[in-house]
């Protein structure tokens, strides 16, 4: 004869541990750079190029995205890596072909 | 573009790597390339299931993690002992068991983010379609970034209150990260319940939904994690839950 199945849970103590964790520092650090990727505030994120990211992270074929790689190096590529990084951590950054793309162009050319 | 796919529990004991190890074969045998990444490094034991627990390995997610090796070196590949066929792949990422290793990691500790580099790596080198990540039960921070970084999470926990209570702090923080799809597992379920009704308060008390329920079997218990299960008993109901969290997790 099946038993009645019951879940015994203290809502409060669930609502006091979470606020615990919220309250650290690990949590802040990962929740805003989840919270940035996700909520759609990317602008301020990618220093309001959001848009040229969006459309580079958005699609696979690097080669259609040459010029964007290359304006970003006549920008300053380097600068561009700490906000990369947890991009990186959502994406296949990598399938991206970027060192690939990166050896086809010559940095000190003007020719954009 | 490959998913993330996290298995976590709140406490040990779950069942949690033998479910990611199962879960991540069915994959592979229906034609995914998968990876499995160990990132329980202060109690590795999913590649024990696979097979690998007494070979000698030469590099492991360790190695990586304190930057002796690349995250390709670390990948074995099993496709062909569970004879995966077609373009399916089945490769682990398993983390040391060596008690030396184990107690550098718990004393030095390591960088959360070079673990999070190497998803991405492992995705991208290996061209998956899955990366499976067993995490370490709790909630500290690599166990944050694991769930955060992921497209599903899987919450797999047992008929307990304790469990109750951290799954239910567990799925809180994890719809704040706005994880795209959360589904429960409840394992180790007694044969006196019912799973349709436990299945039912499940998804009423912790609202999300419930991919499977899997009720104790000593059979299960009996092989003592010592192999991938459901490839010596496809038509065990162990299999057929797998089979069903598969179609929630692919779908």
């Amino acid at each position: 004869m099946p038993e009645t199945f019951e879940i015994k849970l203290d809502k409060k103590e669930v609502k006091n541990t979470i606020e615990d964790i919220e309250k650290s520092d690990y949590y802040k650090r990962i929740a805003d750079q989840v919270k940035k990727i996700r909520s759609g505030e990317t602008n301020q994120a990618f220093k309001g190029n959001a848009d040229k990211w969006r459309d580079l992270f958005h699609n696979l074929a690097i080669n259609d995205h040459d010029s964007v790689i290359m304006s970003i190096m006549h920008e300053d590529y380097l600068g561009y890596q700490a906000y990369i990084d947890p991009i990186k951590k959502f994406i296949g950054f990598h399938k991206l072909d970027l060192k690939k793309t990166l050896e086809k162009v010559d940095i000190n050319s003007d020719n954009e | 573009m490959g998913k993330t796919i996290s298995v976590h529990s709140f406490r040990g004991g779950t069942g949690k790597s033998n479910i990611t190890a199962n879960l991540a074969t069915l994959c592979a045998m229906n034609g995914a390339r998968v990876g499995v990444i160990d990132t329980d490094i202060q109690s590795p034991g999913v590649h024990v299931i696979f097979g690998l627990g007494n070979k000698k390995l030469k590099h492991t997610l360790n190695d990586f993690l304190y930057k002796k090796s690349s995250i390709d070196d670390v990948a074995v590949d099993l496709t062909n002992n569970y004879g995966i066929k077609g373009d399916g792949k089945l490769f682990i990422f398993p983390a040391a068991l060596d008690a030396n290793e184990i107690t550098k990691v718990l004393r030095e500790g390591y960088e959360v983010s070079t673990m999070s580099e190497g998803f991405s790596e492992i995705i991208g080198s290996k061209k998956l379609d899955y990366l499976f990540i067993d995490t370490h039960p709790g909630l500290n921070e690599e166990t944050f970034l694991s769930i955060a970084l992921s497209d599903i999470l899987l919450v797999i926990l047992r008929p307990d209150e304790q469990d109750y209570l951290g799954t239910s702090v567990t799925l809180e923080i994890s719809k704040k990260f706005e994880i795209p799809k959360i589904f429960l597992v409840m394992n180790k379920l007694l044969p006196k319940y019912k799973a349709k009704e436990v299945e039912k308060k499940l998804s009423k008390t912790f609202h999300v939904p419930v991919a499977g329920t899997i009720y104790f079997s000593e059979e299960f218990a009996d092989a003592g994690s010592g192999d991938v299960f459901i490839v010596n008993h496809p038509d065990h109901a162990f299999a057929k839950i797998i089979k069903q969290i598969y179609d929630h997790v692919t779908e």
